[in-house]
């Protein structure tokens, strides 16, 4: 294994991408100290919406997982949670870093986060952390345990106390890291499937609409699941979350899960979807804490 | 002012704690984290708003016997905060030939203060004291940019008019004048 770091940058194709590759590689050249921490090797992604483009993205770094160190990957802060999310399903009993960073500006010369996010995400992408995390500001956090904070101009994400790795300060500050051997042998289950449905159940909600075709698999959050929202549900479709909601029964097709952020439940509903067909394994799978997920057992 | 002081490792330890004295000695406020060390109570607090450690200091120095993974990293956040740093390096191993090339090529287009230096007995503390003299220097000298509008009552108008006439400098540099004062005091 080489020593070295892989930096992709991902973006969404658009006919600005070369100019965008050559602001990123000039913002690079103005900053050779990055090379101090460690050698790197730049790959550029420009991917296409949807599930493809999430398909594109993972192939890369499964592409290349073994021949570095750690990788690190400069997305749109839009998409970083999300993303950060099904790459941590999608790659697990990891033996090195995969980083997620971003810049709040997209315009990276003139951003005022995006050096200190990279020289961070370097750091902490040379040292044997074994998991998916985000670099943001000061913090290194479990993105399955993350969302957006408003609490400074840097610290862009926030997680609850289980999804701190740990703190930038003068190095890295460790809080909790998950320990594997660096032997150990990553699975990977690329399989997503992206036919599923995020719905709000708001009190004057027409129930009508879960009957008219949700995708193999549905998130319904909110509101008040009564024995008429239990039927619906019923014919809506065989493969349901309920996220959040109030007064839900006990039925097989529905799994409730509550004080975990959306992001990951997404993600993790589309990644479960993509490996199996079979409901049983569907909702074992789903229930599985796998990046600590849901905080607790289901 | 404040810098932030990083002793590496226990070998270079004692060089750590002298500067610390002589910081001290020259009230200049000190983030410092020393091996085996907890990071000061100041420290935690000031990174808590997700700004980089460094970008609160004026200045960083560094004790190490052997530039390690951490050392290199701070050496590269106080450049990409264009923060003064001094480095002292262990002369048991001398300065390793990565960090070399970088300052070598960083000399071509660095705008601040990069000075990495093996550390003896006989020079150390001329190098420091070179090297804080240098940083007080460059923040006295450093051209005003910032505006800000200030609003004061006119007794105070009255007093900036007659110290003006007094002493030949406007308004605003005899206000400056009494900052600077203030911070080298």
């Amino acid at each position: 294994m080489k020593s070295k770091i892989l930096l992709i940058f991902a973006f969404q194709s658009s006919c600005l991408q070369e100019a965008h590759k050559k602001e990123v590689l000039h913002f690079l050249l103005k900053t050779p100290e990055i090379k101090l921490i460690a050698d790197y090797d730049i790959k550029f992604i420009f991917f296409a919406p949807g599930l493809t483009g999430w398909k594109h993205i993972v192939d890369v770094v499964y592409s290349n997982y073994s021949d570095y160190f750690g990788v690190i990957l400069f997305v749109d802060i839009d998409r970083v949670l999300f993303l950060s999310n099904i790459i941590s399903f999608v790659f697990q009993s990891l033996n090195k870093a995969i980083v997620f960073t971003g810049a709040k500006q997209n315009l990276l010369v003139n951003s005022v986060d995006a050096k200190s996010n990279l020289i961070n995400s370097f750091q902490i992408a040379s040292i044997p952390i074994q998991e998916v995390c985000l670099v943001f500001g000061s913090r290194v956090l479990r993105p399955s345990r993350s969302f957006i904070s408003r609490d400074s101009q840097y610290n862009l994400f926030s997680a609850t106390e289980d999804g701190l790795i740990g703190k930038i300060d003068f190095g890295f500050t460790p809080i909790s890291m998950k320990q594997s051997s660096r032997n150990s042998k990553m699975i990977f289950a690329p399989n997503i499937n992206d036919r599923i449905s995020h719905l709000n159940l708001y009190p004057f909600t027409n129930l009508e609409v879960l009957t008219c075709g949700v995708g193999d698999g549905a998130l319904i959050q909110g509101g008040i699941i009564d024995n008429q929202a239990t039927e619906a549900i019923h014919k809506c479709c065989d493969r349901v979350v309920l996220f959040d909601t109030q007064g839900h029964r006990q039925c097989d097709q529905c799994i409730n899960i509550e004080k975990c952020q959306l992001e990951a439940a997404v993600s993790k509903l589309m990644w479960s979807l993509g490996q199996t067909h079979d409901l049983k394994k569907f909702r074992n799978l789903f229930k599985a804490n796998l990046t600590g997920e849901w905080g607790y057992s289901l | 002012m404040k810098f932030c002081l990083f002793g590496a490792d226990k070998i270079s330890l004692p060089w750590a704690e002298k500067i610390q004295a002589v910081l001290v000695r020259k009230r200049i406020g000190v983030i410092y984290k020393f091996e085996r060390a907890t990071v000061s109570n100041k420290g935690v607090a000031s990174i808590d708003d997700g700004k980089n450690l460094l970008s609160s200091v004026d200045a960083v120095i560094i004790t190490c016997n052997i530039p390690t993974g951490e050392v290199n990293y701070l050496i590269a956040s106080a450049v990409s905060n264009n923060k003064p740093l001094l480095c002292f390096v262990s002369d048991n191993n001398g300065i390793p030939e990565a960090l070399q090339t970088f300052l070598k090529d960083y000399r071509n287009f660095g705008k601040t203060i990069l000075d990495i230096h093996t550390f003896s007995y006989s020079d150390f503390e001329d190098n420091l004291n070179v090297f804080i003299d240098k940083i007080v220097d460059i923040i006295l000298t450093e051209r005003p940019r910032i505006k800000f509008t200030l609003r004061i009552t006119p007794a105070i108008d009255k007093y900036l008019s007659e110290k003006s006439a007094e002493t030949g400098l406007s308004k605003a540099d005899f206000v400056r004048d009494l900052i600077f004062k203030e911070k080298k005091d």
